[in-house]
């Protein structure tokens, strides 16, 4: 996927402003940052649920994406049906479904009302529901910003599995950069709506050449 | 008082014709005025809330205004419009159930509009980004949306439905309060008390107040739902 033209602004401040950038298959990319620094933003302008203020190119190749947003929305049904949102063959797809809630130990929740889900279960679920999709891109912002440690590496393992299962392309908004340690084959820092630096996971969290990403890094690093 | 209210009692047991043809009244004309307002003020609201277009927040304004619109207004300004000067005179509207049904729906639908507006506002963008974010076609986020708001759509007509059943000043000048044809419970009371007659006028006010009581139960139970939602 490449998207040329990312911009946004609210007023005369601009939040966004990306030339070009472009993604590969079958690899994770985690955006780190620190707040306002643009990386929700990004995300959104490329899954189209925020207008921006110039009109962007994503180029998509045929490819089908899916966007993940922080705040995830439990409709009032079974959790199970939430997940099955996405299926685009209810007999074949049921299976998976059930597959992922296990995998995310909220199975034997799978027929309770989504909407008295905690936040973090509703995070659980939401991730069964976007691999359900069975997008090539995947879309995740700050998956597991509401989970505790256990779900957290759950997730992870989720999110790994479905990568190297479909090749897919997966673009994760993260705080933390032992995450994007653990799960990120490239990395991408953000300020003041820019991509100041990108790379390899090792590349840009071991030995980062700009000072603002060394910073940042020597912030977050003692973070989970 | 007390005898007022055991013969007004007694006669609500009996079957009285005339009484049982005003409650008839009343509840046909509030049952059509708050459904079609219900049609018309839910999609208006939906529109207000979500579609992005010049003046919006003027029309949100208006609509709000019109909330608040006198009954005796929108009755004469009805009245204007069927009457025998009126643009309308010929599709006989005047002294009828259905222009007291219009009369109503004027007063009905930007109370749908601005209840549906509101709740929209606050719930259709996290459906709505949810539902784009996994690619469902707008049909499916459509009834999504309707599923995930049914309670206050509910709520909302029932609203509505309670301002029809105590409102009195439109539908007195359009209907005219003709016996066994336009006379409604509310215009039926202040034409008894005029006359004197309290028994009956109590014998309505007490089905009135009875029907508003069920009414506000019925909203009470519904926000409680929408509420532990």
């Amino acid at each position: 996927m490449i998207v040329k033209n990312l911009k946004k602004m609210y007023g005369e401040k601009t939040v966004l402003n990306i030339n070009e950038f472009s993604f590969e298959p079958g690899k994770i990319y985690a955006i780190i940052g620190a707040n306002g620094s643009g990386k929700s933003t990004f995300l959104k302008v490329i899954a189209g649920t925020l207008k921006p203020s110039e009109k962007p190119e994503v180029i998509l190749e045929n490819k089908t994406l899916a966007y993940m947003p922080q705040k995830n929305y439990a409709f009032k049904t079974t959790v199970l049906k939430n997940v099955m949102l996405t299926a685009k063959n209810k007999a074949e797809d049921l299976n998976l479904a059930k597959e992922y809630l296990s995998e995310m130990k909220i199975d034997h929740l799978m027929n309770q009302n989504a909407s008295k889900l905690s936040g973090g279960e509703t995070a659980r679920m939401a991730l069964c529901r976007i691999f359900l999709s069975g997008s090539d891109i995947i879309l995740l912002d700050e998956p597991t910003a509401a989970m505790d440690i256990e779900s957290t590496l759950l997730s992870e393992a989720l999110i790994k599995k479905y990568k190297k299962k479909t090749n897919a392309t997966i673009i994760m908004v993260t705080h933390s950069v032992n995450q994007a340690r653990r799960l990120a084959d490239e990395v991408i820092f953000m300020k003041d709506g820019k991509i100041l630096e990108s790379g390899s996971s090792e590349e840009i969290l071991n030995s980062p050449t700009k000072p603002e990403t060394k910073e940042f890094l020597e912030f977050f690093s003692s973070e989970i | 008082m007390q005898n007022i209210i055991e013969k007004a009692i007694e006669l609500m047991l009996s079957h009285d014709s005339m009484l049982q043809n005003i409650i008839s009244v009343t509840l046909r004309m509030c049952f059509s005025s708050s459904i079609v307002a219900l049609l018309l003020g839910v999609p208006l609201g939906a529109f207000l809330s979500l579609a992005k277009f010049p003046g919006k927040k003027g029309l949100i304004v208006l609509n709000r205004t019109l909330m608040g619109m006198p009954p005796v207004v929108c009755g004469l300004i009805c009245y204007i419009l069927f009457s025998g000067v009126g643009p309308l005179r010929h599709l006989e509207l005047l002294y009828t159930v259905s222009g007291m049904v219009i009369a109503q729906v004027i007063l009905i639908t930007p109370i749908v509009a601005a209840n549906t507006e509101t709740f929209l506002s606050s719930m259709a963008p996290d459906i709505l980004e949810t539902t784009k974010g996994l690619g469902l076609s707008r049909w499916k986020t459509m009834t999504l949306t309707l599923t995930e708001c049914k309670y206050q759509i509910l709520s909302t007509y029932l609203v509505g439905f309670a301002r029809s059943i105590a409102e009195v000043g439109a539908v007195s000048m359009v209907g005219g309060a003709i016996v066994y044809k336009t006379n409604v419970m509310t215009t039926a009371i202040m034409n008894y008390t005029s006359r004197g007659d309290f028994t009956r006028a109590m014998s309505l006010g007490i089905i009135l107040m009875l029907i508003s009581l069920l009414v506000n139960i019925i909203v009470h139970v519904f926000s409680e739902r929408v509420a532990e939602k």
